[in-house]
């Protein structure tokens, strides 16, 4: 495997997907703080802990895109037949995939990381949240962005097709989303309405004790908060609106779905027909 | 005799049916294996299932001696170099560049040789040009200098002149005599053409339906195929005392043909013939060519 390392990350160094990558990343982070700074000039008050999570909804992306451009070349151009055909094994091919893509992905996080770590602290008041926290939604970012770079190497180890590929991940991240910002979405409604709200008569009244009817309790908040908790697109979005219930347990369940996919993904490889 | 690969009741299932049934055929060192058949005989399924790009659903293969489930079999891959289909390099790199990547993947611990390759490939002269704007030819060269990076013993080419110009077809033949003679290369060759296999091939494998109908090697071939008068008379053994004397070599097929292997006078022939009171009754010039070969051990109904 230590070949196709050294072969890959040859390759990944001169792959302009990388670099349009970093510098995508660096210029989010970059407009992250003239936004906050914008804020700032407004008397809003901003931590740094924010600006590490407002990455997320983009960082869902970088895999797929990644994935199906840098690894769905192995396939279109045949070049993923000279590996195996120069006698390296099937999952050393599939490991080495998924080493290059999260390396790609967690390179353009750094990227989106430097001008915020840079610029950042001079218009923020301090972190917000405890280092501790800090770390481990940091930490749990990373492990969301590695879980689907699990998923989009698995698929760009079994759909050999690049625009099939390029098509099925961005979908699927999509899908994700939109499954994702519904569950967020239901587990953010307050629990009891605030102000004032006007009746089918058209009279305002105080509806600060009214009780939201849309408001998850019991057994189905647990499922939506566990769908949230779990889903990689979902863990995007409660990072990035600060949504977070159970730091740790988004962190395993992420590794969860890296080592289950990785797991399904090299077994799968392993019996797949290559033309 | 030593054999690079042996392939043993080999067979391939898909879900649309049996590409591959219970083929058996063995390439011997040193030679320039010609793989012959038709469009879907399975002569690509073959060489995917050679290259370990594919696993068969039943029968062995064996690599140097090492079966193909055994755990070594990598060792024994990592001494073959192949181009299945399409040249394999990619697009977005140089000739140097792509030879430089196989290198890597090889774990070579420098990129001594590259430049031999590209010399004896013709794409010394290529520079920083991509591959993409490359011709065919170029390409499939490039495919092959990249199946020769590692310095491989067995080289496996899958229909390499397909889609080349008159030029590009020679340029890849004398790539492949040079590797042969030169750097005593095994190769396996799958071609539709069959006028072209015929010029480089030391032994073919006939295969159809998924079988191989027939291995045999270019001499025994050139023998079947030799240049021939078959003649048609009513007394052979008149006809085998008359060209007995004249000294011609001939074969006796039944009690009224025979095939002769000599130019004949035939006025003299037919003279002596009728010493013999023997009638010479027809008279034909036979010239089996492979395609012709081919045809009659396979049925012409389709192409090949």
């Amino acid at each position: 495997m230590h070949d196709l390392l050294r072969a890959g990350f040859a390759r990944l160094w001169r792959a302009p997907i990388l670099w349009l990558g970093v510098a995508f990343m660096a210029l989010c982070g970059g407009m992250v703080c003239c936004t906050v700074w914008d804020g700032t000039q407004e008397g809003i008050v901003y931590f740094m802990g924010d600006l590490c999570r407002y990455h997320c909804i983009v960082t869902v992306f970088l895999p797929a895109v990644f994935c199906a451009l840098f690894l769905g070349t192995e396939y279109e151009h045949g070049v993923i037949r000279n590996k195996l055909i120069a006698g390296k094994t099937r999952p050393a091919v599939y490991l080495s995939s998924l080493v290059l893509s999260l390396a790609a992905c967690f390179l353009m996080i750094a990227a989106y990381f430097l001008p915020v770590c840079i610029i950042g602290p001079f218009f923020t008041e301090g972190l917000g949240v405890s280092p501790g926290m800090l770390a481990l939604t940091v930490v749990g970012e990373l492990l969301m962005a590695a879980a689907l770079c699990a998923l989009c190497t698995l698929g760009s180890m079994l759909i050999s097709r690049k625009a099939i590929l390029a098509v099925t991940l961005l979908l699927a991240v999509l899908a994700g989303l939109a499954v994702g910002g519904n569950v967020a979405g239901r587990l953010g409604e307050p629990e009891h309405f605030q102000g004032l709200m006007m009746t089918e008569e058209g009279e305002l009244v105080d509806a600060s004790d009214m009780e939201n009817p849309d408001y998850l309790q019991g057994r189905e908040r647990e499922v939506y908060q566990f769908v949230a908790d779990f889903l990689p697109t979902g863990q995007a979005l409660l990072y990035n609106f600060d949504m977070i219930v159970h730091p740790w347990a988004m962190c395993l369940y992420s590794l969860l779905i890296l080592t289950a996919s990785t797991a399904g993904g090299l077994l799968a490889f392993r019996r797949k027909d290559l033309k | 005799m030593e054999y690079v690969l042996r392939t043993a009741d080999l067979s391939k299932r898909y879900r649309q049916g049996r590409a591959l049934n219970g083929l058996t055929m063995a390439v011997p060192k040193g030679a320039i294996y010609g793989l012959v058949g038709r469009n879907g005989a399975g002569k690509t399924t073959l060489i995917r299932l050679i290259c370990g790009l594919q696993a068969p659903s039943g029968g062995e293969y064996r690599l140097y001696g090492r079966r193909h489930t055994d755990r070594d079999i990598s060792r024994a891959r990592r001494r073959m170099g192949a181009v299945v289909e399409t040249p394999s390099i990619y697009l977005d790199m140089s000739a140097r560049d792509n030879l430089k990547q196989q290198y890597r993947v090889l774990g070579l611990p420098s990129f001594e040789g590259i430049d031999e390759l590209l010399e004896l490939v013709g794409l010394a002269d290529t520079g920083k040009k991509k591959a993409r704007h490359f011709s065919l030819g170029m390409k499939q060269r490039l495919g092959i200098a990249v199946a020769l990076a590692g310095d491989p013993d067995f080289l496996v080419l899958d229909e390499p002149v397909n889609g080349l110009d008159p030029q590009g077809i020679i340029e890849i033949r004398e790539l492949i005599l040079r590797l042969n003679r030169e750097r005593q290369i095994t190769v396996l060759i799958s071609s539709h053409i069959l006028d072209e296999l015929s010029r480089l091939a030391t032994h073919y494998g006939f295969i159809d339906g998924g079988r191989m109908v027939k291995e045999i090697s270019a001499a025994e071939l050139e023998a079947a195929c030799r240049k021939c008068v078959r003649l048609t008379v009513t007394d052979t053994a008149a006809l085998a005392r008359v060209l007995d004397a004249m000294g011609a070599e001939y074969k006796v097929l039944d009690g009224r043909t025979a095939d002769v292997y000599e130019k004949l006078n035939v006025s003299q022939l037919t003279l002596a013939l009728a010493a013999q009171d023997c009638e010479l009754l027809d008279i034909r010039e036979r010239d089996e060519s492979l395609e012709s070969y081919f045809v009659s051990l396979v049925g012409g109904g389709r192409h090949a």
